[in-house]
């Protein structure tokens, strides 16, 4: 399976009569993308604003983060399930506006999720301060229950994605990154001398703004399963969730992830980068033990020397990750886990509400509980009226100044457990 | 032969549904009545920890159990002990929400009850038969 990814930079976004990329400037045609982002007789009505970086300006409550991308070549499409057929994607030839995201904002439950500041300090905590924010705002009609409510705003994006990136299709990418995974005896073959690597890909998949989506099917009901890396650049992994957005992978996050990303990068160097697997964290302790036996026999049928096992959240997935690390590591394989931290405002409380005497290398993306403070924006796009009910809020968050303090669980990807942000910690 | 399992819960989304062992109190209430419960020598089926609202912000609270063999599950035990325990980090709670009190109260109900039903429906009915029992 091989993947030629095209990266086309986008230097600024503006609204224009036609959409499309002109000298790195994204052009959008504002009626066009609202008639395809609102094409859903259960929207009442949607609306479209540009966020760049150094703006003064907040989001508020981010539900998802998508990367504008097109299939110019190879089967199926982007966001397989939902977007286009079911056909095996990540071969091919893939656009990227790279630079550009869509970022959807919906009122789906009364309390507030996921910040995102495109200047300030809160914008040193989040990646999407530094791309051009197509924010996408969508209010669905009277009636509508919280389940099919978070549907709507999710494939509200998803459309707006796809169309686009569709102005990506005809443009000469300004660089090219190729990516490739062969058959697995194939593949073992080609750097026998090196040690094989498979990576855990653990997805949040506990119910209401708690899931994840495998090609269209709801990942708490899957058995883990093995994907073609490349497979994962062209969204045949989406999200549903946004609760403590902090540790939450928005579907931008799963279109560029950085551990598949570096994997590749050493893959034929210092290890031989045999695939994904992809597993789910569910809520009875049951499904836990199903999908964590299963996870260990698919990377010991694999013959991986070693793992790299990424959580999504934290609490009840800790128990996931320990299960993970247990079984993998008793059958000899070597496990380094990245999480994040959940250590209380003075970092000082055990970071996880799990542990394990084999988990002996992990990687920690910052400490949730963190606390910070944040300026009063001249813009908010999305729905600020509550903003003290948010996920790392407290009482008196919310400042006379209009300043709001909260813990940087509040804030999209601050301690991102796939790595895109800045924080971690490192002893010597 | 089914094993019997039942909710203790807080969440009266959840008594209105399901047969359910009502705790009057807060999360850290429900947490406690589950602790006391696995000292008497019943198991935890669905994780303390379940969902991504933290105990700081919902009040509200589900929790699976079924009868065990009469030893204190050890496992369960664990769960239950690090739950308390991590509640106790989040210590300032936030559980005023103006004038959207009501609304923001049912919405934490409501992804509570999600959650639950997503673990009730992991069980399979082969093995399990919710009761409502008296304790």
């Amino acid at each position: 399976m091989q993947l030629k990814i095209g990266n086309i930079y986008i230097k600024d976004v503006q609204f224009s009569s036609k959409t499309e990329v002109k000298n790195g400037i994204l052009n959008l045609n504002k009626d066009e993308f609202l008639a395809v982002a609102g094409d859903d007789e259960r929207i009442a009505s949607v609306d479209v604003y540009l966020a760049k970086p150094g703006e003064e300006t907040r989001i508020i409550p981010v539900k998802d983060v998508i990367e504008p991308r097109v299939k110019v070549e190879g089967d199926g499409g982007i966001l397989p399930g939902f977007m286009c057929g079911v056909e095996q994607v990540g071969n091919g030839t893939t656009h990227v506006l790279k630079g550009a995201a869509i970022v959807t904002t919906g009122r789906i439950v009364g309390f507030q999720e996921g910040i995102i500041d495109m200047s300030g300090p809160g914008a040193e905590y989040t990646p999407f301060s530094k791309t051009y924010n197509i924010v996408l705002k969508v209010e669905p009609i009277d009636g509508i229950g919280q389940h099919e409510h978070e549907e709507i705003v999710r494939l509200s994006g998803f459309r707006a994605g796809i169309y686009v990136g569709e102005a990506g299709k005809n443009v000469t990418p300004d660089d090219y990154k190729s990516f490739e995974t062969k058959p697995l005896a194939d593949q073992i073959k080609e750097y026998d001398n090196l040690p094989k690597v498979v990576y855990v890909y653990m997805l949040q998949t506990q119910g209401l703004l708690h899931d994840t989506y495998v090609y269209g099917v709801d990942a708490k009901k899957i058995i883990p399963t093995f994907l073609y890396p490349t497979e994962v650049f062209d969204g045949a992994v989406v999200s549903g969730n946004c609760v403590s957005a902090c540790d939450k992978n928005p579907t931008y996050v799963h279109m560029n992830h950085p551990v598949i990303e570096e994997l590749y990068a050493k893959h034929g160097k210092e290890f031989n980068f045999l695939g994904c697997i992809v597993t789910n964290e569910n809520v009875t302790l049951m499904d836990k033990e199903r999908s964590s036996n299963m996870t260990a026999k698919l990377v010991e049928f694999l013959g991986a020397d070693a793992v790299i096992i990424s959580e999504e959240g934290f609490g009840n997935p800790d128990a996931d990750l320990v299960m993970n690390c247990n079984k993998i590591t008793k059958k000899g394989i070597k496990t380094v886990l990245i999480t994040d931290e959940y250590a209380g405002q003075d970092g000082a409380s055990q970071s996880l509400a799990d542990s394990t005497p084999v988990g002996d290398a992990v990687i920690t993306a910052g400490n949730a509980n963190e606390t910070i403070t944040l300026p009063v924006m001249k813009n908010v796009i999305g729905y600020p009226e509550v903003a003290e009910v948010i996920a790392g809020g407290f009482q008196g968050s919310l400042a006379s100044d209009g300043s709001i303090t909260v813990e940087i669980q509040a804030i999209t990807g601050a301690t991102s457990e796939v790595g895109y942000g800045k924080l971690s910690a490192r002893t010597y | 032969m089914r094993k019997e399992i039942f909710i203790v819960s807080n969440n009266e989304l959840v008594s209105n549904e399901y047969p359910t062992l009502e705790v009057d109190g807060d999360l850290d209430a429900v947490f406690t009545k589950v602790r006391d419960l696995v000292h008497e020598g019943f198991v935890i089926l669905t994780h303390p920890l379940s969902g991504s609202v933290k105990p700081h912000e919902t009040e509200f609270k589900s929790i699976v159990l079924a009868r065990g063999n009469g030893n204190i599950d050890y496992s369960s035990l664990h769960l239950i002990e690090n739950a308390i325990n991590t509640s106790a980090k989040f210590s300032r709670p936030n559980r005023d929400y103006g004038k959207d009190n009501e609304r923001i109260k049912n919405d934490f109900m409501f992804i509570d009850l999600s959650l639950l039903k997503t673990g009730i429906e992991g069980l399979g009915k082969t093995l399990y038969k919710l009761v409502k029992v008296d304790i």
